[in-house]
């Protein structure tokens, strides 16, 4: 049974559109990932799931109770971390936890001090004085302290070292491992190469995919500039997927879509001086393989 | 639980503005009642204050009807309790019960609050009870503090017609907590304060001015102020039950309009 589901969900703020049609299901003891370009509605979907906003038709269930006649039964088994939170300035790191585990008498804090370990995080400054990684280590914390049974991730890592990331990242897994649930909002690929089994895509506020990350993954983009000592032809990089976007004599620009195997066997034809190798951003994956979908 | 830890963060919240609020009570109160025999006897301040054109009397009288500045009842009522203990305990009254949600929202630690089990209901009811519960507070200081004065000062009032007024100032700032408390939860928190402020002011004028106005007039009804008249519940040691049942109905109102929009309301990102 999925512990998230969701149908037909939709929300408009006037006249402006959150979200369309969404049907979507998170199964139990599953990572999923939400993945969607800024403002296509992964935010609106999370926040109307955890009660913030009101959908303005559909339904939507969590452990299968209602989002909106269960909120605070729902509330009380799920933790949350925002992209970015905003404490009480004049509270320590101490006090903020303390406050917020008095709303759950009945789930202490069984993880609180081996989370502050894990994260290395200062309790007795005051919130005002913490940096945005420290704060957003801070929400780390407060959600997972009392081993919620589903966790709501939007944008989780944003302000934390790479250190920091990979970390929390491990913490997940180990989630994951003990049969919890994770909702992971991004618009960063490799946040979610990392960690989940599969991913749904929302844009322009409808759910264009529901993938497995393995296939995502065959659909990856990737930009290549590539400088030789020697000359090559071009017509050497008419491959399957390959697109070359510009060159002369001694370099080379390509974007290269699926298997890259062929193309680095082409590169390496040559005696290479330079070689730049990124990956495509998610938009440019969505343009790619959703430009219509969503429009 | 959940209330109680609302209630007491938000004693916490205003354990430095309530003192100091309570003592420049305390000291305002005493200050006035200790200089008012001075002059209370003095034909040259009654002179003056009979040479006042009848319109500067009841704006500070607020259409205080047949009070007057020399009698103790009187003084006490437009020297504090329709004037600066409105001023003072409204001031309190605005900047708390506004931020009970607006400064959250604009704050964005609302998203952490209602991402916990909360219900919205309990979260308004525990933080305005703990504010009600501060104003109280400060209706007994003001109080307590008039009847210290009557103590060490010459200045007759009665114990029942200070029990009286206080009932009456309570159920007035009740009132105002509900209004303010609504424009809170329908408008961010520097708009609700100058909505609160403006009604506030637009009340006591319009109360004043239907003395001079026959337009006016037929709109008087419509002034929290016309029903307030603390001096006479100082005199008489009665407490306006209609009045005091009037405004407790209408924060009851405004109450649940703040209980039903807040339920409802989106909490932006």
């Amino acid at each position: 049974m999925p512990v998230i589901e969701t149908e037909g969900l939709t929300k408009y703020y006037g006249k402006s559109r959150g979200i369309e049609s969404l049907d979507l299901a998170v199964n139990g003891g599953e990572i999923f990932g939400f993945l969607g370009p800024n403002g296509a509605g992964k935010t609106t979907t999370i926040r109307t799931l955890l009660g913030l906003i009101n959908p303005t038709s559909g339904r939507a269930t969590v452990f299968g109770l209602d989002i909106v006649s269960d909120s605070v039964a729902i509330r009380g088994r799920t933790g949350y971390i925002p992209g970015d939170t905003n404490f009480y300035p004049k509270m320590t790191g101490a006090e903020t936890l303390a406050y917020f585990a008095a709303f759950r008498p009945k789930t202490p804090p069984v993880m609180r001090d081996d989370l502050v370990r894990r994260f290395d995080l200062d309790l007795s400054k005051r919130c005002k004085d913490y940096s945005r990684g420290n704060r957003q280590k801070l929400a780390i914390v407060l959600a997972l302290m009392h081993d919620p049974d589903l966790l709501v991730l939007d944008e989780p890592t944003l302000g934390l070292d790479p250190i920091m990331q990979k970390e929390f990242y491990d913490l997940l897994n180990d989630f994951r491992h003990r049969g919890k649930t994770v909702l992971l909002s991004s618009h960063i690929l490799s946040d979610v190469d990392k960690t989940c089994e599969r991913v749904g895509i929302i844009k322009a506020g409808r759910l264009v995919a529901v993938e497995n990350v393995s296939e995502l993954e065959s659909k990856k983009v990737h930009h290549i500039s590539a400088m030789f000592s020697d000359s090559f032809e071009v017509r050497e990089f008419s491959l399957p997927g390959v697109t070359v976007i510009r060159h002369n004599e001694h370099s080379l620009e390509l974007k290269a879509k699926g298997e890259i195997d062929p193309v680095i066997k082409a590169l390496a034809a040559h005696k290479i001086v330079d070689l730049d190798f990124e990956h495509a951003s998610l938009e440019e994956v969505f343009l790619e393989f959703y430009g219509e979908a969503g429009e | 639980m959940r209330f109680l830890n609302l209630y007491w963060r938000t004693i916490k919240d205003r354990l430095l503005s309530w003192p100091t609020i309570a003592a420049s009570v305390i000291l305002y109160i005493l200050l006035v009642i200790g200089i008012y025999p001075s002059f209370a006897g003095n034909p040259a301040f009654k002179a003056i204050l009979e040479s006042y054109p009848k319109a500067i009397l009841s704006l500070l009288a607020g259409g205080g009807g047949g009070l007057t500045l020399l009698s103790p009842e009187g003084f006490f009522s437009i020297e504090f309790l329709q004037l600066w203990g409105m001023i003072i305990v409204a001031g309190f009254i605005m900047a708390t019960a506004t931020a009970i949600v607006a400064k959250e929202v604009d704050g964005h630690t609302m998203d952490l609050l209602l991402t916990q089990p909360i219900d919205r209901v309990e979260y308004l009811t525990a933080r305005v009870a703990a504010d009600l519960t501060m104003v109280l507070g400060l209706v007994v200081t003001i109080m307590g503090s008039a009847w210290t004065g009557t103590k060490l000062f010459d200045f007759p009032l009665k114990t029942d017609g200070l029990i009286a007024a206080g009932v009456l100032l309570f159920s007035l700032y009740v009132l105002m907590e509900a209004f303010c408390l609504l424009m809170g939860v329908v408008m961010e928190r520097g708009r609700a304060v100058i909505v609160s402020v403006a009604a506030l002011i637009a009340s006591h004028l319009l109360n004043a001015l239907a003395d001079f106005n026959k337009t006016i007039e037929g709109w008087r009804w419509l002034s929290i102020f016309h029903y307030y008249q603390p001096g006479e519940a100082l005199i008489t040691g009665q407490v306006p039950w209609p009045v005091v049942l009037l405004f407790s109905s209408l924060a009851v109102v405004l109450f649940t309009a703040a209980v039903v929009i807040f339920r409802e309301k989106d909490i932006p990102a």
